[in-house]
């Protein structure tokens, strides 16, 4: 059922099993499985079905820290959408599950290690390759080559093993599940319902109901046994912290944690390589469409592979996760490369100075995991948006150990392209091209981030430590529950949102169960 | 195989100045250009648009202990001395493999390169 937040009776309560707040990957996948258990679900979203201006601007914020996609100036509101389906409606559809090392407390990590394990959440991951339409829950390299839609990676070795990402043909889910969320009868989407308070009841150990404005100027309550606020990773914070008039540090801020350890993925290209192996070896790295099978429904997805560092070298030099792969390939005498690249031809007469020809130029990209570092934070300021929300301002930062993980990591690169002569790495941060080659288009910026808001609300098992225990609910309200990638204690270099989704599986079990 | 490179050889690395990790802005430092002809004591190779002549007098510059011409030949591997470096560069390729997988590796204007390609491109630069 579909309802207008501008014509709800003002000053009136709606009611259900479970709120859920925002419409994005996480909230709509609880609510769909909820709905699914039999639980009437009220689901809040702050848009319609589509972009609105006005809505979408009281996500704008102000950044104090690292700047975050400076060079084209993106800010925080735009990578995040606020309309039904959410941020998906702009998601690429990239997905892998966490590596199991990377859910572990890694001594070299400060911080590190989530309450859950890989095999905990094996069984939502597969569940949420159903939500998302990927394939088969299948990330073996070696599985997907001897069906014959891989080849080989040409770098995958023991020094770098690779993963598989796996990505969506089809991943805006709003589009997906608006009709089903429309038509179902245990489902009440409330469209341009902005929360703008969580109230405790009266013992203060627990949400009462929230308080939910319209731009239009309504303002009415929902009321719900249990809550899930599931509104991103800038927004969750800027909820609890607003919510302050019980608790003055805000809801779940007993120890200072709702807005610290603010995570991104450093995304960044990183300089050119000239090759000296024939273009096709750049084939696993590309994203290559296929359609499979899933029990008897063909799927359309794509497959890449992506290199990673082994294990035991991570833990040796103490690096953070990290993936690199090759992209924009170039051959190397296209007008173009030299102006993304002023002096890859270096590179490449030195190549051919030693007899070797050069057949293809891509670029080498790394996403990185960042630690959790509760100095690069979420806060609430005293600019406020028209529905008298304080504005968010982020101080996002990375500490030495971050760089020194992202260099050391581009070095093992760097030494295994030589050590299998199979070509150079510049590294070239400043020549960074981000459009692909066959667009014409020229270098637009320098440095990117994964746009994932990750860590705010982080799960942990010492409510001293975190917001959220493994269970996805803040330590010290009983029936208030976290979605989205707030709640990850540390972000993976792998992107997050198959993760989030799985996270939603779990939670609806959850609250399934205790119901 | 594990890797050759320990944090060890990186941090000495940073200590000589071929890396800088202190922050993104300290890439600066590795990838900035130099002039042509700074810092290089003669140059035989003429060569303003040859790489391998850049990025050898890149070398020299951050390494200008090594600018003596015969002192880097010495250091390169199995070279006829009574040739010029250039001609023989294909021939230094298994050493400079065998740097990459010793960690035998320096950055040079930015690039990854092996330690005897490194000087051997010093080598060019100096009109060995």
């Amino acid at each position: 059922m579909q309802l207008d937040a501008r014509k709800v009776r003002a000053g009136s309560t709606l009611s259900a099993d479970v709120c859920v707040i925002g419409a994005g990957a996480a909230r709509i996948t609880v609510s769909r499985a909820l709905a699914a258990k039999g639980r009437q679900v009220l689901l809040l979203e702050s848009g319609g079905f589509t972009p609105d201006r006005a809505t979408q601007s009281l996500y704008k914020s102000t950044s104090v820290g690292l700047p975050i996609d400076p060079n084209v100036d993106l800010g925080l509101d735009t990578p995040r959408l606020r309309f039904f389906g959410g941020t998906t409606n702009h998601w690429a559809g990239y997905c892998r599950p966490f590596p199991a090392l990377d859910l572990a407390a890694r001594s070299w990590v400060p911080r590190s290690g989530w309450p859950l394990t890989r095999a905990e959440l094996d069984p939502y991951y597969a569940g949420a390759h159903d939500v998302i339409k990927l394939g088969p829950y299948d990330y073996s390299i070696a599985s997907w080559i001897e069906q014959g839609h891989l080849t080989q990676p040409f770098l995958e070795d023991d020094v770098m093993p690779h993963a598989l990402i796996q990505v969506a043909g089809h991943p805006v889910l709003g589009a997906t599940y608006r009709d089903e969320i429309v038509a179902s009868d245990r489902i009440r989407l409330v469209l341009w319902s902005n929360v703008t308070r969580l109230a405790l009841d009266e013992s203060g150990g627990a949400i009462d109901h929230v308080d939910v404005k319209t731009l239009s100027g309504n303002s009415f309550h929902a009321r719900a046994p249990q809550f899930v606020l599931a509104t991103g990773g800038l927004e969750v914070p800027r909820v609890l912290l607003t919510s302050n008039d019980r608790r003055p540090a805000g809801i779940g801020n007993e120890h200072d944690q709702v807005g610290r350890s603010f995570m991104e993925h450093v995304n960044i290209a990183v300089g050119p390589v000239p090759l000296t192996l024939p273009a096709s070896v750049l084939a696993p790295y590309d994203v290559k469409p296929i359609t499979v099978d899933v029990n008897g429904q063909p799927r359309d997805i794509s497959l890449q592979t992506v290199a990673l560092i082994a294990p035991d070298i991570v833990e040796r030099e103490g690096l953070r996760a990290c993936e690199i792969t090759l992209e924009y390939a170039f051959t190397p005498d296209d007008s173009r490369l030299p102006k993304i690249y002023p002096t890859v031809k270096r590179g490449i007469d030195l190549l051919t100075a030693q007899g070797k020809t050069v057949t293809t130029v891509p670029t080498a990209r790394i996403l990185c995991e960042q630690e959790p570092n509760p100095a690069s934070r979420v806060t609430i300021t005293r600019a406020k948006d028209p529905l008298g929300m304080p504005r968010v301002q982020l101080d996002w930062r990375l500490t030495r150990d971050d760089r020194l993980s992202m260099l050391t990591t581009l070095r093992v690169f760097g030494a295994r392209l030589g050590a299998r002569d199979a070509g150079r790495f510049r590294l070239d941060i400043a020549g960074y091209h981000d459009s692909d080659p066959a667009d014409g288009d020229d270098v637009k910026f320098a440095v990117n981030t994964g746009s994932h808001h990750i860590g705010t609300a982080r799960m942990s098992t010492d409510p001293a430590d975190g917001v959220v225990d493994a269970d996805c609910k803040v330590h010290s309200v009983a029936n208030l529950y976290i979605g989205g990638s707030a709640v990850f204690p540390t972000s993976g270099a792998n992107p997050p949102t198959l993760t989030i989704v799985a996270l939603a599986l779990r939670l609806a079990d959850h609250l399934d169960a205790i119901r | 195989m594990p890797s050759p490179l320990d944090r060890r050889t990186f941090l000495a690395l940073l200590a000589a100045g071929t890396v800088s990790g202190a922050a993104w802005s300290g890439l600066a430092d590795v990838i900035a250009p130099v002039a042509d002809g700074a810092a290089v004591a003669s140059t035989g190779a003429s060569g303003r648009d040859d790489g391998v002549v850049r990025l050898g007098r890149r070398y020299l510059h951050d390494h200008p202990e090594e600018s003596d011409a015969a002192q880097l030949r010495s250091l390169l591997p199995g070279l006829d001395a009574t040739q010029p470096v250039r001609p023989q560069l294909p021939a230094l390729a298994p050493a400079s493999v065998g740097d990459f997988e010793a960690g035998r590796v320096v950055f040079v204007d930015g690039w990854h390169l092996a330690v005897t390609e490194a000087r051997a491109s010093a080598a060019v630069a100096l009109g060995a």
